[in-house]
């Protein structure tokens, strides 16, 4: 699984770099923000970029309030991607285990698991989220939970059906001869041949959940301002278009950036992971 | 086969029914339809009569009976926020999605497959490449960053494509094509296809195919394309669903009066009959086309396990 | 390989069903009925404008919402009429010929003849009566708030005649044709609303006024057509378009690429998307109406009346109104508007004042101790509302006030809400047109489930005396105490008057009209024209 650096392609390793680059100013956002990002500006509304006019106490220019784009983009990056990743990994963690007991233990629960994921695969995602926004408020925490919620199905899915082929196996049956612990199993020889599956489809779901929050957001149904998210400060932006183009033009590039980089990891990844998974 | 068949509507028909109950409740929860339509207050002793008037205020579980009995006759009751039929407005409304996203996923498919197929054919090709590299990057773009920029291009400085409303051909445009664009639309197909295609070529018996002298464009015409359908299939309808979310966004751009746009207002007016309309409809696409799926895997492969993992 | 054959073609064939299907759905898409056409050729036939927002009804009388009040001016007639270009507010007869008062509390109304409804049958006091009497009576808990605020005074309309009606109050009523003339106590059809009922009716209205409506969906269009048979002068427009377009980018493409008219709902800050058109001309004014602070006087923190006071002098309303709103908007300097006119508009009071070394003194007397207070406001509704409250909060901050800004979907009424924005819009053009809506002693504000405000005796007796005294220096008297109690005991904070914009194609000659409530368009004869070029 571990490749060494110079093996991959050139591609990989821009994208790796980049996001690095975006990983690092997210976790240091506070340190590295020239500005407070919420603070606004009545004065200094709609400054053009430094490199479109405007002076160098603003490298991004300014938005409709007079708050500094480019340390709104830094936190916002933050906040949009803390939200992908931890929803993520809600939806997955819960998935996972799901899957997991219900294509090892069968029976009923198999069942009732699989009535489960039918019944949440039948309602529309955008409608769940929507309904929970409303009732539990736009917090940050509920739409983490949400996005998690939502697409739990998938991971169960996969999990379980790659448990119910391991479990024929025979390394495992041979386990069972031994009394080992359901735990046991699952954690020693089963969990492995998932876990690489999984990483792969966290990686290409990260950017369909991140563009989902900033379409939300972006309609204005996401986190509420002033917290500033990137699909956030696309939508309010857009209204300004004609005028003031980068308060959404920045935001939008780090999106399509973070997804891209992220995606193309993930479709490397795939080729690589799933040759092997043939091959088993 | 018809077993399996009856089987699976048994359980499509509870999983409905599940839904109904699910969104019955949970809209309910969201708070007072009557609140909302009145930001600036409302008259003393209003809420309560509104909700006689619509009884909400009887527990929920005489409610749900009230429905239920009315649904039989096909009354699904009156839009709280607009007072007509909720069936009149769902399907005038729906139906305009319906225009745009049937045009999306007919392009959005043809293009899909063709391209695919195309792509898996010439793999090495130097333009194949470039297309690839382009498909990357537009996936990776949202719909509404699109939308808003073929708008500002088209619209604003062009003025050569209309803005907002439908009807005529040039309405139309500019919202499909930020339907077949990015992950909605033909992009994931092309992928899905070119992959299965590249998948099943490498393996044995398409290897022996080819060496016995088929020739690689037939033989990825009949075999391989053959045998990918069942991913294609699914891919397909995961489009089709992706399709009703993509088109929140252009129909709220594009001013396209559409299901989009009433369910997030339906939501968020908490008007709970509309909702719960417009979820079960929807709910009930999703679980048909689920349902058609799995008789087609039925059909295309008996190979497949009634209860396995289908991946 | 037979199965395989078999059940390929089986795909194929399903497939090739489906693509079938979706074909002819688009086809049946491509061929629907048009929307608005392009408009080449007589401009005056055919008027397209583009709003912010939609009402869900047309029933003018379950309605008091500014969107529902940019159509109601033109699908209802009133009995009562204002000459909308006039200075000062000035009556004239609509539907009623001549009304006077002929006891003190019955009025008599004298019916025009010969006035058609638009599906032929002729207006007689029994339509009135019925209009009327449908909102007294609440026969439908939408008229709620509309009788509460123009009808509360009247027991009943009794028909005399057939043109003649009276009108029993239950006070005095001085202001009878305040009243009596705001669109949402306009005149429908008695037999058609009965015959097709309440919601029905509400959907498709059939009134006597210039326009009469064709076609309705709220989530998307209106349309109207010219009434040929209209008793007053005939509507400038053969055909007038409303279309729902609430993105502002969208709306105003819409105006620049020649496919809306008419716009509505442009803020200062848009304007220099516009600027430099010269097809496009932008026609704007201060708007009849405050942005406000409601402040809960039943809050264990803002009870006290020398924190409500610091709170109103630690605001500078005119630096608002400049850095928000390019200086356009109006600061609040009395709660009240010059359009009343003297002796009603008392033009000595200047009772809200920036004063930071005033705000202070009063701070320290109330002996606020940093507790922190929130403003709370509903999103996207009043324009800036969340700057304006970002930036007092900064002022406050600057005396020594903890504030904090919350912005919620909407805002329940709560005992636990200390500040909550609002606005205050003038319903007629007279002090009680938004006194008596917003703080009636029995009002919204000052009963459950808001419960925020707590008029004095002294306020309530005065309050009797400015509405329903017939003479007019009580009535200034009554005034003046009433305005004596807000300055001391600031149950509200007046922000500014705020200020918004119309767009429109340079050709279409409008000037907002007058003495009417904000948000009103104006379609009818002698409002509007629009030349072609």
């Amino acid at each position: 699984m571990i490749k060494t650096w110079n093996e991959l392609p050139l591609r990989i390793k821009v994208c790796v770099v980049l996001l690095c680059v975006v990983l690092f100013t997210v976790l240091f956002a506070d340190f590295l923000m020239p500005y407070d990002p919420d603070k606004t500006d009545l004065l200094h509304k709609t400054l053009s970029p430094a490199f479109m006019g405007g002076n160098a106490e603003h490298i991004l220019g300014t938005d409709e309030l007079g708050r500094d784009v480019l340390s709104r983009v830094m936190y916002g990056a933050r906040i949009s991607i803390g939200i992908a990743l931890f929803g993520l990994l809600i939806g997955c963690g819960f998935g996972l285990i799901l899957g997991l007991t219900a294509g090892y233990f069968g029976g009923w629960w198999d069942r009732v698991a699989l009535m489960l994921i039918n019944f949440q695969q039948s309602i529309p995602f955008i409608l769940f989220v929507l309904v929970g926004l409303v009732i539990f408020g736009r917090s940050i925490p509920v739409l983490i939970v949400l996005m998690g919620i939502a697409r739990w199905e998938t991971y169960a899915k996969i999990t379980r059906g790659l448990v119910l082929s391991l479990k024929k196996k025979q390394y495992v049956e041979a386990a069972k001869c031994y009394n080992a612990s359901p735990l046991r199993i699952l954690a020693r020889y089963i969990f492995p041949g998932v876990r690489t599956y999984l990483i792969v489809l966290i990686t290409l779901n990260f950017p369909l959940i991140l563009l989902v929050e900033t379409s939300l957001s972006f309609v204005g149904i996401g986190v509420q301002p002033p917290t500033a998210t990137l699909g956030q400060m696309v939508g309010t932006g857009k209204n300004y278009l004609v005028m003031a183009p980068w308060i959404s033009i920045a935001p939008a590039i780090m999106i399509v950036v973070v997804a891209y980089c992220i995606q193309h990891i993930g479709e490397h990844m795939r080729e690589r992971f799933d040759v092997r998974l043939l091959e088993k | 086969m018809i077993k399996y068949m009856v089987k699976k509507a048994g359980i499509a028909v509870i999983t409905l029914f599940c839904v109904l109950v699910f969104i019955f409740v949970f809209a309910r929860l969201t708070g007072n339809p009557f609140e909302i339509m009145y930001p600036d207050g409302m008259a003393p002793g209003q809420l309560e009569e509104y909700n006689a008037k619509y009884g909400l205020d009887q527990s929920y579980g005489r409610q749900f009976v009230l429905y239920l009995t009315n649904a039989f006759h096909g009354d699904f009751g009156d839009s709280l926020t607009e007072r007509r039929p909720v069936t009149d407005i769902f399907f005038s409304r729906a139906g305009e999605t319906l225009k745009l996203g049937s045009w999306a996923l007919l392009i959005s498919v043809t293009l899909g497959v063709t391209l695919g197929i195309l792509m898996a054919l010439y793999q090495g090709n130097i333009l194949v490449k470039i297309a690839d590299h382009t498909m990357s990057v537009l996936y990776a773009v949202p719909g509404f960053i699109l939308a808003i920029f073929l708008l500002l291009i088209f619209s604003y400085s062009l003025r050569i494509l209309p803005s907002q409303g439908g009807g005529s051909l040039a309405h139309y445009v500019m919202p499909v094509a930020c339907l077949c664009i990015g992950t909605t639309g033909a992009i994931p197909i092309i992928r899905h296809v070119r992959n299965s295609i590249l998948e099943t070529l490498s393996q044995d018996y398409i290897r022996t195919a080819v060496a016995k002298g088929i020739g690689k464009k037939k033989t990825i015409l009949r075999h391989a394309f053959r045998n990918s359908l069942i991913p294609i299939l699914t891919q397909i309808s995961i489009v089709m669903v992706d399709i009703l979310i993509g088109s929140l966004i252009i129909e709220r751009t594009f001013s396209w009066p559409g299901i989009g746009t009433t369910l997030v207002s339906s939501v968020m007016n908490r008007d709970f009959t509309l909702v719960q309309f417009s979820v079960l409809m929807l709910a009930a696409v999703v679980i048909l086309i689920n349902y058609l799926l799995d008789i087609l895997y039925m059909v295309v492969d008996p190979r497949i396990e009634v209860e396995g993992s289908k991946t | 390989m037979q199965m395989h054959m078999g059940s390929r073609v089986i795909t194929a064939r399903i497939t090739a069903l489906l693509l079938v299907i979706f074909m002819v759905t688009g086809m049946a898409g491509c061929n629907s009925q048009g929307s608005s056409p392009s408009n080449t050729g007589n401009n005056a036939e055919h008027f397209r404008i583009a709003v912010q927002a939609m009402p869900n009804t047309l029933d003018a009388n379950a309605a008091s919402s500014n969107a529902g009040i940019q159509i109601y001016h033109n699908i209802y007639d009133t009995l009562v009429m204002r000459d909308t270009h006039a200075n000062e507010v000035k009556f004239v007869p609509g539907l009623a010929e001549s009304w006077q008062m002929i006891d003190d509390l019955t009025w008599e109304i004298k019916l025009r003849p010969n006035v058609k409804f638009h599906n032929g049958s002729t207006m007689t006091a029994e339509d009135v009566a019925y209009s009327m009497n449908r909102v007294i009576k609440q026969e439908d808990p939408a008229y709620l708030i509309v009788h509460s605020y123009l009808l509360a005074n009247f027991d009943n309309f009794e028909v005399k005649d057939d043109l003649t009606l009276h009108a029993h109050t239950i006070k005095p009523e001085p202001l009878f044709e305040h009243l009596m003339s705001d669109s949402n106590v306009g005149i429908s059809c008695k037999a058609y609303v009965e015959s097709v009922g309440l919601d029905a009716a509400a959907q498709a209205p059939v009134t006597t006024a210039p326009y009469k409506v064709t076609s309705f969906d709220s989530g998307q269009k209106l349309e109207l057509e010219r009434f040929d048979e209209y008793w007053g002068e005939k509507a400038p427009f053969q055909k007038v378009t409303y279309t729902l377009v609430p993105e502002i980018i969208s709306r105003i493409t819409a105006l620049q690429n020649k496919e809306a008219d008419f716009v509505t709902n442009i803020p200062p800050d848009q304007e220099g998307t516009l600027a430099g058109n010269p097809d496009i001309k932008l026609v704007g004014d201060v708007l009849q109406m405050y942005h406000i602070y409601r402040i809960n006087m039943n809050n264990p923190i803002t009870n006290n009346a020398d924190l409500r006071a610091a709170l109103s002098c630690a605001i500078d309303r005119q630096a608002l109104a400049d850095s928000l709103w390019d200086g356009k908007a109006e600061a609040a300097d009395s709660p009240q508007f010059s359009v009343y006119g003297e002796p009603l508009f008392i033009a000595d009071n200047h009772d809200m004042q920036y004063d930071v070394e005033k705000a202070k003194e009063l701070l320290a007397q109330s002996g606020y101790n940093g507790e922190l207070i929130h403003i709370y406001n509903k999103a996207h509704y009043y324009t800036y509302a969340d700057l304006a409250a970002l930036a007092v909060i900064d002022m406050w901050k600057a005396i020594g006030i903890n504030a904090e800004f919350v912005e919620l979907e909407n805002v329940s009424p709560s005992e636990d809400i200390e500040i909550q924005t609002w606005s205050n819009p003038l319903y007629y053009m007279d002090p009680m047109g938004y006194i008596e809506r917003a703080w009636a002693p029995e009002g919204e504000v000052a009963t459950p489930p808001i419960n925020q405000f707590v008029p004095s005796e002294e306020y309530i007796k005065q309050f009797e005396i400015a509405r329903y005294n017939t003479d007019i220096d009580q009535r200034v008297a009554a005034l003046k105490a009433i305005y004596k109690f807000f300055h001391e005991e600031t149950p509200f904070i007046y922000l500014y008057k705020p200020y918004e914009s119309f767009g429109m194609n340079a050709n279409v000659h409008y000037e907002i009209p007058r003495n009417v409530r904000t948000y009103v368009i104006g379609l009818r004869a002698g409002e509007i024209s629009f030349s072609a070029p």
